[in-house]
């Protein structure tokens, strides 16, 4: 993968670290309110949440530091740029 | 010499416009303590309906269809239409040398179709290019679309009569929805208004007081339902000026302190017929689902069933593989966040970018709005790029076989094996 792709999944950690968080915490509420456990699902959501975001963010950084194919290709020398 | 003394009066023009924008705008006017010349912008995050009827809600559209139509949906298509006839119109006629259209079209086929192919190669980039270079330039014409100045000023004011009963009955209400606001007190709230406003034209005390008790005896208010956006007062079909406006707002007040709820205190348009559609939290996640299930259906067209095992963590935990269930279970929540990280930066970057221009352009207009849309037009291609570009990789995530994701699922599987011994 070229350089800015991997840039580009680099971009989008802030957002996905906060939408799984929110998104845990959300159905946490959620199944509080149903089983009236207040604050244990939300916890257990928080911390799922919490782990799914690492576990993202440690996808989309794996790559650049454990690169498949040898290392990432340096801005400057890629062919590709001048067709992108 | 001439371009030098040019330069100077082009910057002497810009802070005479500063300084224009910090006079006359709600800031200025805020520390001059006038009130502000343009009335305070609304902000809805909703669409507005152009035909149809909300669930619920009492508005009455401006076409009465049963047919749902949102003003954002209109963009859309207009966006649609746009894109289909601009390319339509450059490609009916090829030539060999392209002329201007073409050429200008060939530059962002093959621009998007070089990006594509040093993400996911070749072969597939060809037959994906219809998909990712849609995402692309429909995102894109839809911001940029709704930066034209004039592009969210078509629209049209709807005017409801209602009594007075009518109004105390509908508009103004507690929290359990109980009039709170008795006929009578409209009446008051409608009388202390209007003799404010008539003053304020500049008619003799004498005059406004014969009109104030006029009004009074008015049993009936107009009121323009401005729908989402606002909503104005005005007594026996007064025209809307800019006192009328300010009435509104103060009636709303009034209104609030008896304990009666108010939606919106400012008058405006009723139904703006175009809106960016980004700017429509449906439009997004639309998008997103589509780019959702394209990347799946890829994963799953290159790899077969295989492509499923990387979400099947009820296998693992079967075979007793804990951390190993735990892993594909976050690559299937995971593989889910995305699809809603993809719609809220969408969605953000636009509403927030609308929201933007609309408080500049309110708050010290002329030059800071000027800079404030120049970001907005930069931040609506920076969307478009990366909603194509992080579909476009992910694609080539979920198309990577075992050839590669082999590799690095080696010590994938691995690493968070070592990390959960930790914890």
């Amino acid at each position: 993968m070229p350089w800015w792709a991997l840039t580009l999944r680099v971009t989008g950690i802030g957002w996905f670290i906060a939408i799984s968080i929110v998104i845990g915490i959300c159905a946490g509420l959620k199944l509080d309110t149903w089983i009236h456990t207040k604050p244990l699902f939300m916890l257990i959501g928080l911390l799922l949440g919490t782990i799914v975001a690492f576990y993202g963010t440690y996808r989309a950084v794996q790559p650049i530091f454990n690169p498949p194919g040898g290392p990432v290709e340096p801005p400057d020398q890629t062919g590709s740029e001048g067709r992108g | 010499m001439t371009g030098k003394r040019a330069t100077q009066l082009a910057l002497l023009g810009v802070v005479i416009l500063l300084v224009a924008g910090l006079v006359t705008g709600a800031i200025g006017a805020a520390i001059t303590g006038r009130d502000p010349l343009l009335p305070t912008p609304g902000i809805h995050l909703a669409p507005q309906l152009i035909t149809g009827e909300a669930r619920g809600e009492t508005t009455k559209e401006v076409f009465s269809t049963d047919f749902v139509l949102t003003n954002t949906i209109l963009s859309s298509l207009i966006t649609s239409v746009l894109l289909v006839g601009l390319f339509w119109l450059g490609t009916s006629r090829l030539k060999v040398v392209p002329g201007r259209l073409q050429s200008m079209l060939e530059l962002i086929v093959e621009g998007l179709l070089g990006f594509m192919e040093s993400v996911i190669g070749a072969a597939r980039s060809r037959s994906l290019l219809p998909l990712i270079a849609t995402i692309f330039l429909f995102v894109l014409f839809n911001a940029w679309l709704g930066l034209i100045p004039i592009y969210q000023s078509f629209g049209i004011t709807r005017w409801t009569d209602l009594s007075l009963t009518e109004l105390s009955k509908a508009h103004v209400t507690d929290v359990k929805g109980k009039p709170t606001i008795t006929v009578e007190d409209l009446k008051h709230v409608v009388e202390a208004r209007e003799a404010a406003a008539i003053s304020a034209s500049g008619k003799s005390e004498a005059a406004v007081e014969k009109e104030a008790h006029k009004f009074a005896e008015t049993n009936r208010i107009e009121i323009t339902d401005a729908g989402t956006i606002g909503k104005q007062l005005v007594v026996d079909g007064n025209p809307v000026t800019v006192e009328g406006q300010r009435y509104a707002g103060k009636a709303a007040e009034k209104i609030q302190e008896a304990g009666g709820k108010v939606k919106t205190a400012q008058a405006g348009l009723s139904a703006a017929f175009l809106r960016p559609a980004g700017t429509d939290f449906n439009m997004p996640l639309a998008l997103a689902i589509i780019s959702f299930f394209f990347i799946e259906i890829l994963g799953l067209r290159a790899l077969g069933l295989g492509y499923l095992s990387k979400f099947n963590f009820i296998g693992s935990l079967l075979r007793f593989k804990l951390i190993d269930a735990f892993v594909r279970f976050l690559e299937l929540v995971s593989e889910l966040v995305r699809l809603l990280s993809f719609t809220f930066r969408l969605f953000g970057n636009m509403a927030a970018g609308e929201i933007l221009v609309l408080l500049s352009a309110f708050l010290v207009p002329f030059v800071i709005t000027d800079i404030v849309y120049g970001l907005e037009l930069f931040v609506g291609l920076i969307q478009a790029v990366v909603f194509a570009g992080l579909t476009i990789v992910f694609a080539a995530v979920a198309v990577a076989g075992h050839e590669e994701e082999g590799h690095t699922a080696a010590p994938e599987h691995k690493q968070p094996e070592h990390g959960g011994g930790h914890s």
